[in-house]
């Protein structure tokens, strides 16, 4: 028999990295399932952070205290500030990043 | 893998895994992306698949919707690979990096980067689109195999050319996949025709006459939920203590998805407390607007976040989300202390620095030579240099320049603390409008309505707006304004229900 847990998430893509840390940071007792260990955080499209409004709220979750800011600093390759000609409205900070040191720092951080 | 949930009398009680294994626990987060019931399509080629080399999961669908789920499908896709040392950069424009780079985090955890790599730009041509087409016919888009819908900003090289005919060309982004790896990302190339279409017509793409493919591009159906089916926290309306995060509400794109996966991961936890929910308002963060537009509207093609989507954009910038959150994230034990403190920090000096701009004064003699430099009219009497910063051509660090005075005095400050002082500076006539029309519909979005309300015992609602508002179950009276069909004689009628 196995003791309750607080939090199961199903799912260790960004979604689910987000939310096993969160609750795991504020104390929660959390099993994170996934199909995988080889693909925890995998970027299964383009090996790129942020964007015009993405990069806005993956500054978001940083200030709020997740992971993907951090995750997305340590595996850069390339930073671009986007719209920098524009209002500061429009700035949208984007990263190219190593897709391999990007799951692995997820692992290793968390 | 997880195959079934434990749920009974409305209340999720853990999971069940592949190997009939049960696990308990209090509340359950689904972010299953894109493997539910996934089915990958190349060409005529299909099969199952939640991403290439991984198997779909089966099974969980199938259970939310004999609960009463309603479930739908969408589809997206994704590049060829290729080999970086078979491609011809010479031929192709190169991308470099910012020159100041900075970072993500506003923790002092990382360090902006030293060396960048760089990426490069091309372009398809009309021989590309022409070879492509030879393979529309195979193509699971067009003969109606993908019943999903893709992503409309994020198209197939396929969709681009069938939909904008009359362009000659379509812009190609070349990107390294890291540091140690020869693979690359072809981004602006994602299609699902035929294996052989793909590599002949890549190869007629400047710079690409020679590239090796690893791996060819695919399209990537699966099931979503759509989101009206959940509260703001992410809990399921049906199910208690169960939460939906990520692609399978309908969204697009790791940003997206990561910062679902937080709000709902905090209210799990918080729920299992019985603490208060914690949600974000559209005038807060762009993560109040991502999910008030998921639960409010829906979504009917895969979801991605634009600036444009945001009512306050010049209040919701990428310099002052610590300003906004970090308070929060503090309050309810995700931010550290030291995170805490370096966002009071900097809000303590930055007022400091406005203040003392709006104090100090420069008079004709000691800046007229210097502004006319920059290429600004002169001053003609002492004025406060708050007034210099609003001209458009002037930074604080023009304004550094200008006597040593004020060098000396701004280099005491952070580069963080003086953009932000800036920024307030220059645009505070705007930041100020937009407050004001915050704080007038806070006082819908404050008046709040009791999840279990009636609308159908309220006879002079319209009909379509009783519908509507049943089915979604608005928590406030500014979420219940922005449902389509729910008109502003409904909100009224709302009000006085609610008031009484
Ligand atoms: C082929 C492809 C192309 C894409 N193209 C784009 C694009 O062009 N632009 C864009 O913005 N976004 C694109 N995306 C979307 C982006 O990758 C996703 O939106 C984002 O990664 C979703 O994150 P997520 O956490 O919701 O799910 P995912 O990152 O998909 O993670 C899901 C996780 O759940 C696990 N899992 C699933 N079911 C189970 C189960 N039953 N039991 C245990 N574990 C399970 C999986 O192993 C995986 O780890 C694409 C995705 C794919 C697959």
């Amino acid at each position: 028999m196995f003791s309750e847990y607080d939090v199961i998430v199903v799912g260790a893509g960004h979604a689910g990295c987000e939310a096993a840390h969160a609750a795991a940071t504020m104390g929660g007792k959390v099993l994170l399932c996934t199909m995988n260990m080889n693909t925890i955080a995998q970027m299964s499209c383009n090996p790129a952070m942020g964007g015009v409004a993405k990069g806005q709220i993956v500054r978001e979750i940083d200030a709020l205290g997740g992971m993907s800011g951090i995750i997305s600093d340590k595996s850069m390759i390339q930073f671009r500030m986007l719209n920098r000609s524009k209002g500061p409205a429009m700035w949208s900070p984007r990263t190219q990043n190593d897709r391999m040191r990007f799951a692995e720092e997820w692992r290793l951080d968390s | 893998m997880v195959r079934e949930l434990i749920v009974k009398d409305g209340h999720v009680l853990g999971v069940k895994t592949g190997m009939g294994l049960e696990i308990k626990a209090k509340s359950v987060v689904l972010t299953n992306g894109t493997f539910l019931n996934g089915i990958i399509h190349i060409g005529e080629k299909q099969f199952g698949g939640g991403r290439t080399g991984e198997s779909a999961a089966k099974g969980i669908t199938e259970q939310l919707i004999s609960l009463g789920f309603e479930a739908g499908r969408m589809k997206t896709g994704t590049p060829p690979r290729v080999d970086g040392r078979s491609l011809d950069y010479s031929r192709m424009e190169i991308q470099y990096g910012d020159e100041q780079p900075e970072k993500f985090s506003y923790s002092d955890e990382t360090k902006p980067l030293e060396k960048q790599h760089s990426c490069w730009i091309t372009y398809t041509n009309k021989e590309v689109h022409e070879t492509l087409e030879t393979g529309f016919d195979r193509s699971p888009m067009f003969n109606g195999r993908i019943q999903g819908l893709g992503p409309r900003y994020c198209p197939s090289i396929e969709d681009k050319i069938n939909r904008f005919s009359e362009r000659e060309r379509h812009q190609i982004f070349v990107e390294p996949e890291g540091w140690n790896t020869v693979e690359i990302y072809v981004n602006g190339f994602s299609t699902s025709l035929p294996e052989d279409v793909q590599y002949k017509a890549m190869r007629k793409i400047a710079g690409f006459e020679h590239a090796k493919m690893f791996r060819p591009g695919y399209a990537i159906e699966y099931d979503f939920f759509p989101p009206t089916q959940l509260k703001l926290t992410l809990e399921t309306q049906l199910i208690e203590n169960l939460y939906f995060a990520g692609q399978i509400n309908g969204t697009t794109g790791y940003e997206e998805a990561a910062s679902q996966g937080l709000i709902a991961g905090i209210n799990a936890i918080r729920k299992v407390r019985e603490e208060e929910a914690f949600i974000l308002k559209r005038s807060e963060a762009y993560i109040g607007v991502l999910i008030d537009d998921l639960i409010t509207k829906g979504t009917e093609e895969p979801y991605r976040m634009f600036t444009s989507r945001a009512e306050f954009r010049l209040l919701l910038r990428q310099d002052n989300a610590d300003l906004r959150l970090t308070e929060k994230g503090y309050a309810i034990g995700l931010a550290s202390h030291e995170r805490y403190e370096a966002m009071n920090n900097k809000k303590k000096q930055t007022k400091r620095l406005i203040h003392d701009l709006t104090q100090k004064k420069v008079t004709p003699d000691e800046v007229n030579d210097k502004l006319t430099g920059i290429g600004t009219a002169e001053i003609r009497e002492k004025i406060t240099v708050d007034k210099l910063l609003k001209r458009p051509q002037l930074g604080l660090d023009a304004i550094a320049t200008l006597t040593t005075d004020l060098a000396d005095y701004l280099s005491k400050f952070s580069k963080e603390v003086r953009e932000q002082a800036e920024i307030q500076v220059k645009y505070d006539s705007y930041i100020e409008k937009e407050q004001q029309m915050v704080e007038k519909i806070n006082q819908m979005e404050n008046f709040k309505i009791p999840m279990q309300f009636d609308y159908l015992a309220v006879p002079a609602l319209s009909a379509e707006g009783k519908q509507k508002l049943h089915k979604i179950r608005p928590e406030t009276l500014g979420q219940a304004s922005r449902i389509s069909g729910v008109s502003p004689a409904d909100v009224s009628i709302l009000t006085v229900y609610l008031g009484r």
